[in-house]
């Protein structure tokens, strides 16, 4: 049972996230977030050091467990932020797909796609978020960098690329064969 | 450990065969891989543990070292999953940042961001996507939204609604 505790704050991490994102509509998204990943982290920690004061404790080297049970929300919930609360939030192919859903069968072309969502909104509401958070500055009509944890993150992902598509961008990389 | 050993060996797999022929369904390629090798190892360490080995005793022994295995194993393997989404599309976000890097301290204005990204940049190839993915279909120059498409964004649109906030993107 105490090896379900990852799912089990996973569970608590996003109904959390529900409750602050109700309760709290006007904090930063970000806040509601850190908050929420926290709650859950306490309820995998409180499950933790029940089973290390419990019975269980005979099985070899326990903390072991509870630290490979941190490790795994702390996974899960890098997933759930990333892979499901970011892109709901940013992410392009889904917002397509909204758009598609709202037009029902007719579908739309390619110029009424663009009408809707368009490289301009995408560029503008990204450098919205960036300014916000600090990582750029708007100087003299120009954008700056200011403080360097995306871009981090944006190297990062650029190393995978190269070693995964040998090349730093998609567009570098050419398309998957076809089938 | 033995999770983490597992995740780096499927990810040392994954490059090597990514770059000799990244599959065209590059996320049925990822779960097939990470879901082999996970069936693999487990069916040889069930395997050692009832052959006795004496290497075996390192190895997961109890029911509860199996399911904090597997647990670990596919967390990694999902937030592997995640980043990896940013790996096959490059995020407009990171691309901002890397192109204002770039310039030097120099910066980037709002009108050379938008020369650079365009929407056949930005738009185009994520419908590509959506119709590879089998999310849509283009049909007489239109793109219809396909039936593994409406699930899709109506789970979306549902947890959003949930949470009470606007359409995102």
């Amino acid at each position: 049972m105490f090896a379900l505790s990852p799912l089990v704050g996973l569970g608590a991490c996003v109904a959390a996230h529900v409750i602050v994102s109700r309760l709290a509509p006007a904090w930063p998204r970000a806040r509601g977030v850190v908050v929420s990943v926290l709650a859950g982290g306490g309820v995998v920690l409180t499950l933790g050091l029940r089973f290390l004061g419990g019975p269980a404790t005979a099985a070899s080297a326990p903390a072991g467990y509870v630290l490979a049970w941190g490790l795994t929300y702390l996974a899960l919930a890098y997933t759930y932020v990333f892979g499901f609360f970011n892109v709901s939030e940013t992410a392009r192919r889904l917002r397509l797909l909204v758009e598609l859903l709202d037009a029902g069968p007719r579908g739309l072309s390619l110029d009424e796609v663009l009408g809707a969502y368009n490289a301009r909104m995408i560029v503008e509401a990204r450098l919205r978020r960036l300014v916000a958070g600090g990582q750029l500055a708007l100087a003299d009509g120009r954008y700056v960098l200011r403080w360097s944890l995306g871009l981090s993150a944006a190297k990062l992902l650029v190393g995978i690329k190269r070693l995964l598509l040998r090349a730093p961008s998609e567009f570098g990389a050419g398309p998957p064969p076809p089938r | 450990m033995a999770a983490a050993g597992l995740f780096l060996l499927a990810f040392a797999a994954q490059a090597v065969i990514w770059r000799r022929r990244r599959p065209r369904a590059q996320y049925t390629g990822l779960l097939g891989l990470y879901l082999g090798a996970f069936v693999l190892v487990t069916a040889g360490l069930v395997a050692a543990r009832l052959a006795c080995a004496e290497a075996a005793r390192a190895l997961p022994q109890a029911p509860l070292d199996y399911a904090t295995f597997a647990l670990l194993y596919v967390g990694l393997v999902l937030a592997f999953g995640t980043t990896y989404s940013a790996v096959q599309a490059d995020s407009p976000t990171m691309s901002v940042l890397l192109a204002v890097e770039a310039t030097g301290g120099r910066g980037l204005g709002l009108a050379e961001l938008l020369d650079r990204f365009t929407d056949r940049v930005l738009v185009v190839p994520r419908l590509d996507d959506l119709v590879l993915g089998g999310l849509a279909r283009l049909r007489d120059g239109r793109y219809v939204i396909a039936p593994r498409g409406v699930l899709f964004a109506r789970t979306f649109v549902l947890f959003r609604r949930l949470l009470g906030f606007e359409r995102g993107g």
